[in-house]
Formats: C-alpha cells, sequence, structure tokens
C-alpha cells in the first residue's frame, strides 16, 4: 500500500497546482481615464446561461444567436467605450445545478461584467446574482415573482433585469382581454414560479375588472411525453362547467394537447396561450386545426416594425436562417442596454453597472426599455397587443386589442 | 352517471395501453428474472420510426411494419448486450438493474439526439373516428387499444397453457435448471421472450400514440406505469399484467376526476404501495415475492 | 497477525493518505469558487456513494433508492435553512442524519419482508414517490425548488486555510470515508458479507438477520443524510436532482469505482462528477456515454477501477499466494488444545433435542415428514440416514429452527426454543449440506463470523472500530479462537485463502471449523464429509469423538454408512418422510425394515 499512499500524493499535488493554475475571484477590469472621454481596457465579458436542451430549448437557443449578434453589431461599431465586447455561453440543458455551476465559473473569473439568462434555471440564477452581487438581465425565467418575489407591485430584486414579456405583464394583457370578452374563465397553469406568476397576474387582472376565474388547476407540466391520463378529464371537467374562455399557461406542446382532445370532445372553447405559444411553430403544428382562433399576444414593437427592427430582422434572418422570436429580439436589446448601462457609468464595476441599469431610457429593437429602482421588467401590459391565429394562412395575426 | 362513464371509458382505454406494456415487461420476466427498465424506451422506438417512416410519405402500414421491426431488433441488440451476459453472474446479482437502466438511458439519449426534444407528427390511424356511447366519446383506437389488450390477455393464457410453446415458456419460469436439464434451450427460449416483449412494447407504442405524442421521452413515462401495472398484478403473471393495467387505468382516472388532475402524478404509486405491503404477490399471484432461504 | 492483516487486503498508510489529502484540500480551498464547487460535488457524491456501498456493497442490499435519501438530507438543510436562517447550519447536521436515518430505518423494515429484487424495486418506488412529494410540496419549493444556504465562513483565525466550504466538505467525506473504512476492518464486515453472500450460514452463526439489516441500511441513510447536508451548499436543492437517475447514478459511481472498497466508491463518484467538467460534449452524447458506461462496467469489468488497480498491480508484481499443496491430514493431527471444560447439559437428564410429531408439507404438496419422533442425548453423537429423498434435511433443517414444522414440538435441553437465533444462544451451531460459504472472505474471515455471538455491540461499535473501548481484545479473541479453529479442522494452511478458491474438502472442513469456533454445545452437521477422503474422513471421526469427550452432542447426517455406524453412539433412519427405525446402530444394522429400504429387498 505503499504505493498507493505515494500515488495519492503525487495525484493531489497535480490536482492542486491545476487548480492553484485558475484565478481566484478579484477586481473589474481596469479602465483608465485620459483627460478626455472614459476608456475602457478590455475585452469586456459578458456569460450567457441558457437551456439549449429541454422543453424550452428554443429560447436558449435564441438568446445565444441574438447575443452572438449583438455583441458582433457592438464591436463594429466601435466596441464599449473603446474596449472589445466578448461573451461565453453556457447550456445548463434547462437544470438549476448546472446553471449555478456555471455561474460560479462566470462569476469566479473575475472580468464577467454581467450574466444574461437563464430561461429555464432564472429562479437559480436570479437567487445567485442576489448572492454573488453581479448583474443578472434577458431572459431570467419567465420574470414575475423571480423579479417581484413579494408579489406584483411590490420591491424587485436589485441585481436582476427582465426583458421578455413576464408571466406578470403577458398574464396581466390576457386578463384584460378575458374580462372584455369571457363569460367564464379557466386558468391551466405549471406549477413553477412561471405558472404562478401567471396566475397571480391573471387574478389581479381579472379582479380589477370586477371577475374572477371559474375554474384554476395547477397542472404538472407533462401531458406531451408521459401518459397524460389527466387531460381528457381535465376538458371534461371545464367542458361540464361551462367554461367559454381556457387560458393554458403550458409548454405549447401541452397545449396542443389539450386542444386536440378538447376537439374530440366536442368541445370549443377560446383557447389562450401564454408567450411560448406563438414563439414557435410547435404548438401550431402539432394542433393542427384544433389551434384556429387560438389568442396570445405579442410585443406591439414586433407586431408593427420600426424600420429598426426591420433592419435588425433582416441581419437575423441572414446569419441564421430564420426570422428571429420574441426571445431573440428581447436577447438583442439586453446587450444593447447592458452596454448603455456601462457607458453611463464609465466602468465594468458590478455595482456601477447596476446602479445605471435602474436609470435606463433606452429605445430598443422590440419596444422602450425602462427601468427604476422600483421597475426591473421591461414590458408592461401596454407593450403588447392580443394576436390571434387563423389556421388558413397559418399566421398569428394582430387584433388591435 | 356520466361521470363514471367517462372514468370507464377514459381508465379502460388508457389502463389496456399499460396493460400491454406489463404483458411485455411480464413476458421478459417469465424467462428470464429480469425486469427490463429499457422496455418503455422500446416504445418510444417504435413510435418515432413510424412517425419519421410516415412523415416521409410511405404507406401507413409500411411506417408501422417499420416501427414494430425497429422495436423488435432493439429489443434483441438490447438482450445481447444488457442481458444475456449478465443472468447468472454470481458476482453481482443486480447487474441488470444497472444494465438495463443503463440501456434505456443510451436509448433515451439517442432518441433525443435524432428527434430531439419537440414532439413529431404521427398517422391518426383510427383515431379521428368516434363513437358515442351516452354522453361518452370514445376514439376507435381507443376501442382498439382495448381490444387488443384483452385479446392479448385471454390469448397468451391460453397459449401458454395450451400449446408446447407456452409450456416450454412455463417451465422455465418456473424452474429454469430444471428446464435445461429437460432439454430446455434456455437460451433461445430467453431471446425469444425478449423478442416478444419489443414486438408488444411497439404494439402498445402503436396504438397510444395517435392519441398521445410522438416524442423521444415518452418512454420513461409508459415505462414507468407499465412497471407499476405489472407489479399489481403480479410479477410476472401474464393475465395479471393485463388486470394491472386496467386497474391501473381506472384508478388513475378515478383519481384524475375526484381528486384533480395533479392526482395523477402520485396517484399510481399510492396503489402500487398499497399493494405491495398489503398483497406483495401482486391481485394474480405472480412470482415468489418471500425471501427464499 | 490481525483481522485486518489476515483479510488480504492491504491497509494503507493513514499518515501519507491523510497528509496528501490536507494538502489538497487546502490547495483547493485557495482556489477558485468553480473549483470548489467541483470539489464540493465530488465529496457529495463521494459521501453518497459511500454510503451506498456500506448497504449495497458490504452487506448486498441492494438499494435504488439512495437519491432519495440524499435528498431526505438536502431538503431538510435548505427549508431549514430557509425557516430558521438565523440557527447555524451546522445545527442542521445531526438533524438531516437522523431524520434520513430514521427513513433508511423504515426501509429497512420493510426489506425484511420481501427478496432482494422486491426490495430493490420498493427503494425504487421511494425514489419515485419522494421526487413526486418534494414537487408539489410548497416547503420544499415545488417544481422549483429551493436556493441552498450559504457556507458559514472560518473564524477569523482561521482564515489563512482559505474558503471555508472546501473544508467542510473535507471534513464530511472525511467522516464517511473513515466510518467505511474502520467498519470495513472490524469483524463486522465478515459479518455482512456473509449476511450477503450466504444467509444461511450467517444465520447459523447467530447473527440477527434481520436485525444487522436494518442496522446497515439505517446507517447507510443515516450517510446519505449527511452527504445530502453537504450537498445543500451546491446552491441549489431541486426535484430534478434526486429522482430515480439519481440513485442509479449513485450505483454506477459505486461499481465503476470498485464495488465493495473503500476507496472505489470515492474514485467512482469523482470520475462521474469531474467527467463533464473534463470533457466537453453535448449533452445528449454525454447521457449516451453515462448510459453506455453503466452498462460496460457491469458487463465488461464488474471489479471496477480498484479492481483494474489490483489487476495490474499483481501482473506487475506478479505476486500470488504460494498453493498450499500438503493435504489436510498431513497437518496437526492431535486433538485440539486448550480444551474447554463440558458446558453441557449432560447431567441434567433433558435430551439435548428431542421432538415429537413433526410434520411438514410445503404448501399443498404432499408431506415431507411425517409425526417423527426423535431423541437425541446430550454428549452423544446421534446419526440420521436414509435413502435420497427421505426428509433428513428438512428434519434437520426443522430442528435447527430453519423450518417450521406443520405440527409437533421440539425442544432444546428439555426447553422450546425460538428460531435459529434461539438455539444459537442454546448452544446449537449446524453446517449445511451443499457448502454454503461466503466465497469472498477467506477462511480466517469465515471462522470470524462464528464468534459473532462472543462480540457484544458489534454493529455500534464496528463504525468507530479502532478507537472503541475493547476492540483489542475482541480481536485478540477473534485470532486465538479462529486460528485455534482452523488448526483442529486441520485447514491452517488456508486461512489467508479466499473460501472460494479452497478445494471443496477444505470448504466442507471450514464449515466444520466456523461451528466450533462457537463453542458449540450441540453440534449439527449435514453431510459433513461429503467428497473427503478416507484419511481426511478418520480425522473428522476422531474431532467429533473428542468434541463428544468433552461433552458436546452432535447430530449428523450421513450417507456414509460405514462412518455413521462407526461413531454414532445412536441411529435413526428415515424414509419417505417417516422414521422407521431408531436405535443403538448394531441393532440398525439387522434391522429387516433398514435392509429392505436400503436395498429394495
Amino acid at each position: 500500500m505503499k504505493r498507493f499512499a505515494g500515488v495519492a500524493v503525487a495525484c493531489c499535488v497535480a490536482l492542486g497546482v491545476a487548480a492553484c493554475g485558475s484565478s481566484s475571484s478579484g477586481s473589474d477590469s481596469g479602465s483608465s481615464s485620459t483627460g478626455g472621454a472614459k476608456k475602457l481596457s478590455g475585452p469586456i465579458k459578458i456569460g450567457v446561461i441558457g437551456g439549449e436542451t429541454g422543453a424550452y430549448a428554443f429560447v436558449g437557443q435564441e438568446q445565444k444567436k441574438a447575443v452572438a449578434l449583438a455583441v458582433d453589431d457592438i464591436n463594429k461599431a466601435g466596441g464599449v467605450l473603446g474596449a472589445k465586447l466578448s461573451f461565453s455561453a453556457y447550456d445548463d440543458g434547462g437544470d438549476s445545478n448546472r446553471a449555478i455551476s456555471a455561474f460560479q465559473k462566470i462569476a469566479s473569473d473575475g472580468k464577467t461584467v454581467a450574466l444574461i439568462g437563464s430561461g429555464d434555471a432564472g429562479q437559480a440564477t436570479a437567487g445567485y446574482a442576489e448572492r454573488l452581487k453581479m448583474p443578472d438581465l434577458g431572459i431570467v425565467d419567465g420574470g414575475g415573482p423571480t423579479i417581484y418575489p413579494k408579489g406584483i407591485g411590490t420591491e424587485p430584486l436589485k441585481w436582476v433585469f427582465e426583458f421578455t414579456p413576464s408571466n406578470y405583464s403577458f398574464g396581466g394583457k390576457l386578463a384584460e382581454y378575458a374580462a372584455a370578452n369571457c363569460k367564464k374563465t379557466a386558468l391551466l397553469h405549471d406549477t413553477t414560479t412561471y405558472g404562478k406568476g401567471a396566475e397571480e397576474a391573471i387574478k389581479a387582472g381579472l379582479q380589477k375588472a370586477g371577475k374572477s376565474l371559474a375554474i384554476d388547476d395547477p397542472i404538472t407540466e407533462d401531458w406531451s411525453s408521459t401518459t397524460s391520463a389527466a387531460v381528457t378529464p381535465e376538458v371534461l371537467k371545464l367542458k361540464n362547467a361551462g367554461i367559454d374562455c381556457v387560458i393554458g399557461w403550458l409548454t405549447p406542446a401541452d397545449d396542443a394537447r389539450f386542444e386536440l382532445t378538447a376537439q374530440a370532445n366536442g368541445y370549443k372553447p377560446t383557447f389562450m396561450g401564454n408567450d411560448t405559444t406563438p414563439a414557435t411553430p410547435d404548438y401550431t403544428k402539432i394542433a393542427k386545426k384544433a389551434a384556429d382562433g387560438t389568442v396570445a399576444a405579442n410585443l406591439k414593437g414586433l407586431l408593427h416594425p420600426t424600420d429598426k427592427y426591420t433592419q435588425f430582422a433582416a441581419a437575423y434572418k441572414a446569419r441564421f436562417g430564420s426570422d428571429p422570436s420574441v426571445f431573440a429580439v428581447q436577447s438583442y436589446d439586453t446587450v444593447a442596454t447592458l452596454v448603455d448601462a456601462i457607458k453611463r457609468a464609465g466602468s465594468t464595476d458590478r455595482d456601477k453597472v447596476r446602479d445605471a441599469l435602474e436609470s435606463t431610457n433606452l429605445q430598443g429593437v422590440g419596444d422602450q426599455i425602462e427601468f427604476t429602482d422600483q421597475v426591473h421588467e421591461s414590458v408592461t401590459p401596454e407593450d403588447l397587443e392580443i394576436i390571434k391565429y387563423d389556421y388558413a394562412s397559418n399566421t398569428w395575426k394582430p387584433t388591435g386589442q | 352517471m356520466t361521470q363514471l362513464g367517462e372514468i370507464l371509458a377514459s381508465g379502460l382505454t388508457t389502463g389496456a395501453i399499460y396493460g400491454i406494456v406489463a404483458l411485455g415487461y411480464a413476458i421478459g420476466f417469465s424467462a428470464t428474472r429480469v425486469i427490463n427498465f429499457a422496455h418503455g424506451e422500446l416504445l418510444m422506438v417504435a413510435v418515432m420510426v413510424t412517425s419519421a417512416v410516415a412523415a416521409s410519405s410511405a404507406p401507413v402500414v409500411v411506417a408501422i411494419a417499420a416501427g414494430l421491426a425497429a422495436a423488435v431488433a432493439v429489443a434483441a441488440i438490447q438482450y445481447l448486450i444488457t442481458i444475456r451476459p449478465v443472468t447468472g453472474n454470481p458476482a453481482f446479482g443486480f447487474a441488470w438493474l444497472v444494465t438495463t437502466l443503463g440501456a434505456a438511458i443510451v436509448i433515451e439519449s439517442i432518441g433525443g439526439m435524432i428527434w430531439g426534444s419537440q414532439s413529431h407528427d404521427f398517422p391518426s390511424l383510427l383515431h379521428s373516428h368516434n363513437i358515442h356511447i351516452g354522453q361518452v366519446v370514445v376514439s376507435w383506437q381507443q376501442l382498439l387499444g382495448l381490444g387488443v389488450a384483452l385479446a392479448l390477455g385471454v390469448g397468451l393464457e391460453l397459449v401458454r397453457r395450451r400449446s408446447r410453446v407456452g409450456s416450454v415458456m412455463s417451465a422455465v419460469a418456473f424452474d429454469p435448471e430444471m428446464a435445461t436439464a429437460v432439454g430446455v434451450n434456455r437460451e433461445r427460449a430467453a431471446f425469444g421472450a425478449f423478442l416478444a416483449a419489443g414486438l408488444l412494447a411497439g404494439v402498445a407504442g402503436i396504438l397510444v400514440a395517435p392519441i398521445a405524442f410522438a416524442n423521444a421521452y415518452m418512454g420513461i413515462g409508459y415505462g414507468i406505469k407499465g412497471f407499476i401495472a405489472m407489479m399489481i398484478g403480479g410479477l410476472g403473471s401474464l393475465t395479471g399484467a393485463i388486470a394491472g393495467g386496467l386497474v391501473l387505468g381506472l384508478a388513475e382516472a378515478a383519481a384524475a376526476t375526484w381528486i384533480g388532475s395533479g392526482a395523477v402524478d402520485w396517484f399510481p404509486f399510492v396503489v402500487l404501495v398499497a399493494v405491495l405491503l398489503v398483497l406483495p404477490s401482486g391481485l394474480f399471484r405472480g412470482s415468489a415475492v418471500e425471501a427464499p432461504t | 497477525m490481525s483481522v485486518a492483516a489476515l483479510a488480504r487486503r492491504p491497509a494503507a498508510r493513514p499518515a501519507a493518505v491523510l497528509a496528501a489529502a490536507l494538502i489538497l484540500v487546502y490547495l483547493i480551498a485557495q482556489s477558485s469558487g468553480y473549483n470548489q464547487h467541483l470539489f464540493l460535488l465530488c465529496a457529495s457524491f463521494g459521501a453518497l456513494a459511500l454510503s451506498l456501498n456500506i448497504a449495497s456493497g458490504f452487506a448486498g442490499l441492494f438499494s435504488l433508492g439512495h437519491g432519495g435519501l440524499f435528498a431526505v438530507g438536502a431538503y431538510t438543510t435548505a427549508v431549514a435553512a430557509e425557516k430558521a436562517p438565523d440557527v447555524s447550519i451546522f445545527v442542521f447536521l445531526p438533524a438531516a442524519i437522523v431524520l434520513t436515518a430514521a427513513v433508511g430505518f423504515v426501509l429497512g423494515v420493510l426489506s425484511l419482508r420481501f427478496s432482494s429484487l422486491h426490495f430493490a424495486i420498493i427503494t425504487l418506488v421511494f425514489a419515485f414517490v419522494l421526487t413526486v412529494i418534494v414537487q408539489r410540496w410548497s416547503l420544499t419549493g415545488g417544481a422549483q425548488g429551493l436556493l441552498g444556504p450559504l457556507a458559514p465562513g472560518l473564524p477569523s483565525w482561521l482564515s489563512w486555510a482559505g474558503d471555508a466550504l472546501a473544508w467542510y466538505a473535507f471534513a464530511i467525506v472525511a467522516v464517511a470515508t473513515v466510518v467505511s473504512y474502520w467498519l470495513s476492518r472490524s469483524p463486522l464486515h465478515a459479518v455482512l458479507a456473509t449476511v450477503r453472500d450466504s444467509e444461511p450460514a450467517a444465520r447459523a452463526a447467530g447473527v440477527r438477520v434481520a436485525r444487522v439489516k436494518i442496522q446497515t441500511f439505517t446507517l447507510s441513510a443515516g450517510l446519505a443524510g449527511m452527504a445530502g447536508w453537504l450537498f445543500s451548499f451546491s446552491g441549489f436543492v431541486g426535484p430534478g436532482q434526486f429522482d430515480w437517475s439519481a440513485s442509479v447514478n449513485v450505483l454506477v459511481m459505486v461499481v465503476l469505482g470498485g464495488i465493495g472498497t473503500t476507496i472505489g466508491p470515492l474514485l467512482g463518484a469523482a470520475f462521474v462528477e469531474l467527467f463533464p467538467s473534463v470533457v466537453h460534449i453535448s449533452a445528449g452524447w454525454q447521457q449516451t456515454l453515462y448510459g453506455l458506461l453503466f452498462i460496460g462496467v457491469v458487463v465488461a469489468f464488474p471489479p471496477g477501477f480498484v479492481g483494474a488497480g489490483r489487476w495490474v498491480r499483481e501482473l506487475v508484481s506478479r505476486r500470488s499466494q504460494p498453493e498450499p499443496d500438503q493435504e489436510i491430514s498431513k497437518l496437526t493431527d492431535s486433538p485440539a488444545p486448550a480444551a474447554q471444560p463440558a458446558n453441557g447439559h449432560g447431567p441434567n437428564g433433558d435430551a439435548a433435542i428431542a421432538c415429537r410429531g413433526i410434520d411438514f408439507r410445503y404448501g399443498n404438496g404432499p408431506r415431507v415428514l411425517s409425526g417423527v419422533d426423535i431423541t437425541i442425548r446430550p454428549s452423544t453423537i446421534h446419526g440420521l440416514i436414509g435413502p435420497n429423498g427421505s426428509g433428513k434435511t428438512t428434519l434437520v433443517n426443522a430442528l435447527s429452527g430453519f423450518l417450521n414444522p406443520n405440527a409437533g414440538t421440539i425442544t432444546i435441553s428439555g426447553a422450546p426454543v425460538k428460531g435459529v437465533a434461539g438455539r444459537v444462544e442454546a448452544g446449537m451451531r449446524r453446517t449445511f449440506q451443499a457448502v454454503k460459504v461466503p466465497s469472498k472472505l477467506t477462511c480466517f474471515e469465515n471462522c470470524v463470523v462464528g464468534l459473532y455471538t462472543q462480540i457484544p455491540l458489534l454493529f455500534l461499535r464496528a463504525p468507530i472500530w479502532p478507537i472503541s473501548p475493547g476492540h483489542r481484545a475482541a480481536e485478540e479473541l477473534v485470532e486465538q479462537r479462529c486460528h485455534e479453529a482452523l488448526e483442529w479442522a486441520g485447514i491452517a494452511a488456508w486461512a489467508g485463502r479466499p473460501a472460494g478458491s479452497c478445494p471443496h474438502a477444505v470448504q466442507q472442513l471450514l464449515q466444520l471449523a466456523v461451528a466450533y469456533v462457537g463453542e458449540p454445545e450441540i453440534l449439527v452437521l449435514d453431510e459433513p464429509i461429503a467428497g473427503l477422503t478416507p484419511t481426511e474422513i478418520s480425522l473428522v471421526a476422531a474431532r467429533l469423538r473428542a468434541l463428544r469427550a468433552r461433552g458436546v452432542t452432535i447430530l449428523v447426517i450421513e450417507h456414509h454408512i460405514g462412518f455413521v455406524f462407526s461413531i454414532c453412539d445412536a441411529v435413526s433412519v428415515l424414509s419417505a418422510g417417516e422414521l422407521i427405525a431408531d436405535g443403538e446402530p448394531k441393532q440398525i444394522q439387522q434391522d429387516p425394515t433398514v435392509r429392505a429400504v436400503y436395498l429394495g429387498a
């Protein structure tokens, strides 16, 4: 066993040397001011974490693509106060532990200014952003309770800034529509903060109009890949209760499954989806005719594009071969916002950048981005417009509502 | 009353699928004393291959044949790699546990890489036509599933009791050493059983896919339900498998209707635990459960 | 020579290993948060793998639920940290351990009723159920999970040591390693191996198998809870981390590293945890590779890394134990020294074993035993003969407590005794017909099991063996008595060899040695001389006679009629489950019924 001890010592030393090789946490990258304009020495690093696999994989994929495009555009235009921008992307596969691992890696190099993401593991990255005191922006879970842990209208987390149409804003918009157009509304939602945030916002929105949800059911999200024994009973329950509007705050595939089962049982309510429903073809591809008339919402800026948007969309399509989804648009704007904040702060110090973020007022590609110390979400219900799916033309048409 | 009818309809039709999956487990187990934890993945293979072939505009029958053949082929390969080398391994009595689970992981992740995580189209077969039994709506596809399950349950039991193949399989199940001693080729019996199990998994998949989805990650769900169904019916019992499936389906439907759709997640386990504690050998007296001395 | 030395497992040099480990941890504690995070994961899973190894590797209790036990520890800590943030997180360490141990206790109790296959299934179901529970319970954060606690820092006077988390991780995995190591070097190791590989042999030595299994699983669960406590510092505790695949992962870590060893699970855990950081491939390929690894390690090389290491070492050094080619008979021929005084019940007048009206049948089958009455006088050698299938082994199983007769009474030394354990307590030991010695243990270790009843509170002392009170005395006792027993049986040359690689005759004699070492007052032998040469047989006969002279009562089943008639004071003859003759050998030899049964005349 002498040999074992010897091997053990050798291994330990080797590992130790390797471990020592990585730097421990340090401070921000140097900045120098030469008389007039502040100049930063780069590269300025951004971390990107998102799920490239899993139920919401397209979110992470879109995010990564848009960030790449944004970083290139900014560098082409001269960088950030003279310094080049760079990013490292990590796939968390929708797994919070992997996201935290990646986050730890990013935060410990001492040079990364901020984190973008994660869509699936947003609760974990948001919580860690508060711990590691590093800005976390972009698509962070679905916003909502992840940003405002105590509820709508309360104090947001200090370090987290949300860019997607969050479940609060989206839910609020759907509630407006339901209040105006529905007799009895039911909500099917998943049990994560994504779903619960929507529930909160929808209830609040309906209450404002003096209405309430007739049925509110949490659904564990696996109708598409498991045995879905619960779909038919659920459909029948809603049918028998005379529900005329169903909000399905689930994955596109699960929403599609509901619609198909409803169709099979001769039940035709107005179906409303969440922000992921129109964002990819999954829902419409699976539900086919049953999807006709589905209600959702999208950013007004995407439905009535500005020149800035058209330019961006063209560049995106040229590079990646497909039209940008709302997640791509928001991720692009996230980088722009971060850069804007760094410029205003004149430094890559995380505290200073965070402070600067809270006074953001910027016209993005998608919409106007405004943050204050009380508002950490860039999209409000007013930024959204209701759209409806038309099966005949396979498009989502804006309704002007 | 309609509610009861709805429970019966959805419970029996879903349960039928569980039963066919359970039947596959049972046949494999009775020949080798191995529970093939990759069984659910064989179902997935059949479904995905059928979906892919159908998408290339081949006739539906060809697609189905391709899917079933694929399931059987994968079952054969899986048997040769993960089960045959480890049965009778004295060093590690539960080697097959690890290897079949490993096989499940391999098949699922390869499936995920080939077909992605999203759901695919599947030919609707008989699912687009419904019949109305009173207030209850059932599709012909669902009824087909139920019919096949019952036919298999009765048919395979008859085969087991009346035919030579059946006797051989029973002998191997009851006392493998003795069976070998009287000239039964255990190897071939086991291999045949696993091919049959693969075929059954494929059949279950083809029956359920028009109703559910074609998704590379669907295997584990059906695998678990089928496993629970088999344990309820009795480990290794053929009629027990079908019966267990039907019981499970009904229990689920009842729970979903009377407790809430969320109950579908945990109620099957409650049933399973109840059965294991009260009737360890299952409803139909499966194989020996008590610790052998 | 200690138990450990003869255990053929080379001892590590603790000081060197400890020093190396401390250096490594120091370096990690100074390095980046990411490295510390990796180390934390390796340590948590290493401790978890060690805990599973104790249950599955040492005791053969195959658990697919250790992911769930891990979850109990992790969630307890995370929930406690959230609900009581002002209480030191160290307070929750014993809470996590105790709670998880309690869950393990319940699972262990369930294990008794079921075969090991069903036990594995139950643990798997447990993992499922736990996942479903934590996914729906708001206390555990539902599907979203909980953020884990922050590791408290080291006091300022220790700040030179670097980051605290690395040291906590080291402490936890060190505790698990030490417990596992000490356990493996205590007599309990042999006991667990026997329970695993040959449960009847364990029972026959007086091991309360059920109790030991529950204790083992509880200990394993407690360690898993401790690992979970550590894991909660990884930052996030969510249902997806603890599902059934997590349980399988841990099993693979154990098997990959080397099941049953101490360093193996650690190596396996480190490998599995570090693999994704070292090999950058897509998630899909990674999963595929894992799956193939699962299959590969079991199919191709079950001994795992440690086994591979040993194999290489043996290849390189070409060292192997010399084959003892002496015959048994050339060894000490004389009766064993230090004869124990007879503590038999001779003068009492009670029969050593008496049974009346024994009936037995399997289920609804034909009767294997009908109305058997036998009296075995103390300090005699009593033979039991009969054609094949006459029910001899069944009767002996009933007399030794391994079977419950459908009807009839059995008394040992005049009193009814319950079960096998009761009989062992009353001084009975037995051997088995189909040799059932745990093949991986050495002959010496096999004997250790025979002394189980002589080492009080073994289970409690084993995890802390080298520092437990009285361990030296126990080790000396074990050494002295086991050597003596092996000498008595004439197989001392094989003491250090694994029983499975010994010749059949040695294994037969080993059974005798194991029974002998327990200082039995009643010895029940089922075909003890099958496969022995005539010289060996006569040696055995001499041994048995010597035992009788010391007051031991011996019941022996044998087919070798010459042997039976030469040493037995009384003989009972069974045929088709019935007693057809009973008396002195000379009578039996001349009994016409007996002749008819044997010769068909």
